[in-house]
């Protein structure tokens, strides 16, 4: 991936998608092969380096709901990563509210959810939190898994807007894993599709998906429904 | 088949909340119906208050005709005779619908030999070519296989064969490939399509994705918060939507098609 440009990875269950990005998260070690951020490799047992890692790599996931701990108040989650990844070590409680605050804008929310709890926000609207949270590290990469397949569609339509907003503002770029490819279209410049945990195709998601030279590319397309 | 006719259904729970405050549609003899709506707009709970399997906290008021009985008010032995060899049913989650620690082909045969009387070689028989009719390719090893043992795409299968083991003159398939791969759904979703044409079966489906419904139904009921917004003829409401919900449900069902547009003309990526 080079920054400033979105990346879609796509795939059936079982393809490797989610392993790619726990594999990118530390959450597993690779077999085999490397993987290298900012041209230094990603390796978990050097800790200087995970500790700016992890600052710079955040991650959203699919279900909202598992994401946020249901006796955490959402002015706590949000600032968990500051606390954990050392940002608000010499920084006042002040500094600590401002910026969770200021994340809580940026998703669209405002002040009146800080002493909230997770079970009193929509999905759509937890979505948001856990998006808050993975941004307010200023993370340059964000790794996005089916961020939208658990939400119907006004929400799934107003978080790719906010993605896409966020992206800007934040200077973020973002891999998306999705199953569908309208996601993938709307967010990404770059796609790669997987099969069997192999890369089958990858290009600009322009030209992959306008003329698919792998079969298996060519079915999932043919798979999306359509109205007449 | 009889027509089953649903007129201002109600469904409030013991607190008073009104889940659905009014839902009617007609299904008439071999018509497929999609009903359409986000989680909580009440589809799936007009499809359990029509087999009589509502929780026990929520009632349902209003009137659902089967013929000439009226569904709910029948006696639990009346819903019996209804369920199953008059209306089948497949939900979204098949590990669910399935006993985990029962070999796929004994529970497929006890409806067989329990509606259609068949024993022994004839039973065997007829398990296999129930799975041979929702296209499982390896019907020996599936019947021998426990549900955690096969995939995804066959378990949904499997529960379609289940709902179909008693010949029911209508199916209600609720979000039945919402857990589905893209293209296990578009397999699915054709199987459907064959298994109702030969049957000649009337269909109830239920989804929230308007693309999905246009793919095995011809007309639909909109449902949002509870209450019928549209509904009609497929075509016409994708011709002529009147909701802001529905123009919603439409776009997003073309946003691909849109986009790749988009993208090939050069445009804003």
């Amino acid at each position: 991936m080079s920054a400033g440009s979105n990346l879609g990875i796509v795939g059936e269950s079982g393809s490797g998608k989610s392993t790619l990005m726990k594999l990118a998260l530390g959450l597993y070690k690779p077999a085999s092969g490397e993987i290298l951020f900012e041209s230094k490799l990603v390796d978990f047992r050097d800790r200087e380096f995970a500790r700016s890692y992890r600052k710079s790599v955040q991650a959203v996931f699919q279900d909202p709901y598992s994401s946020l701990d249901p006796r955490q108040k959402i002015q706590s989650a949000i600032a968990e990563p500051l606390n954990s990844l050392g940002i608000s070590r010499d920084q006042s409680k002040e500094w600590v509210a401002d910026r969770v605050l200021q994340a809580l804008l940026d998703v669209g929310l405002d002040e009146s959810a800080l002493q909230k709890y997770p079970h009193e926000f929509s999905g759509g609207q937890r979505q948001r939190i856990a998006i808050a949270r993975a941004v307010i590290s200023k993370p340059k990469l964000l790794l996005a898994d089916e961020p939208v397949s658990s939400l119907d569609v006004a929400n799934r339509e107003l978080v790719i807007e906010l993605l896409k907003t966020l992206q800007i503002q934040y200077g973020l770029t973002i891999a998306v894993i999705s199953h569908d490819l309208s996601v993938i279209a709307a967010l990404c410049e770059e796609i790669l599709v997987l099969e069997s945990g192999r890369i089958v195709e990858q290009g600009t998601t322009a030209s992959v998906l306008a003329s698919p030279n792998a079969p298996y590319t060519k079915k999932l397309l043919r798979a999306v429904p359509r109205i007449p | 088949m009889s027509e089953l006719l649903v007129t201002d259904l109600r469904v409030e729970s013991q607190s008073g909340d009104s889940l659905i405050q009014s839902v009617s549609f007609k299904l008439g003899s071999g018509t497929r119906l999609g009903l359409l709506g986000e989680s909580g707009s009440g589809k799936s709970l007009s499809a359990l208050a029509i087999t009589g399997l509502l929780p026990g906290n929520l009632s349902a008021s209003g009137s659902i005709k089967y013929g000439e009985l009226e569904l709910l008010i029948a006696t639990e032995s009346q819903l019996n005779q209804i369920r199953g060899s008059q209306v089948g049913i497949v939900f979204q989650d098949p590990l669910s619908s399935l006993d985990p620690v029962m070999k796929i082909g004994k529970q497929l045969g006890k409806p067989l030999s329990k509606y259609q009387g068949l024993r022994g070689e004839d039973l065997v028989a007829a398990i296999e070519s129930s799975l041979a009719e929702v296209k499982i390719a390896s019907p020996y090893r599936v019947a021998h296989s426990y549900p955690h043992e096969i995939s995804g795409g066959e378990r949904q299968r499997v529960a379609i064969a289940l709902a179909l083991a008693c010949k029911p003159k209508i199916l209600i398939a609720d979000e039945i490939t919402t857990s589905l791969d893209v293209s296990i759904q578009s397999e699915i979703l054709d199987l459907l399509d064959t298994i109702i044409e030969q049957r000649g079966m009337g269909l109830i489906f239920i989804t929230h994705d308007l693309a999905v419904a246009a793919n095995v139904v011809d007309e639909v009921v909109i449902i949002q918060n509870g209450l019928v917004i549209e509904s009609g003829k497929l075509q016409r409401i994708i011709d002529d939507p009147q909701s802001d919900y529905v123009k919603l449900l439409i776009r997003s069902a073309r946003s691909l098609d849109n986009l790749l547009g988009k993208l090939n003309q050069g445009g804003e990526q």
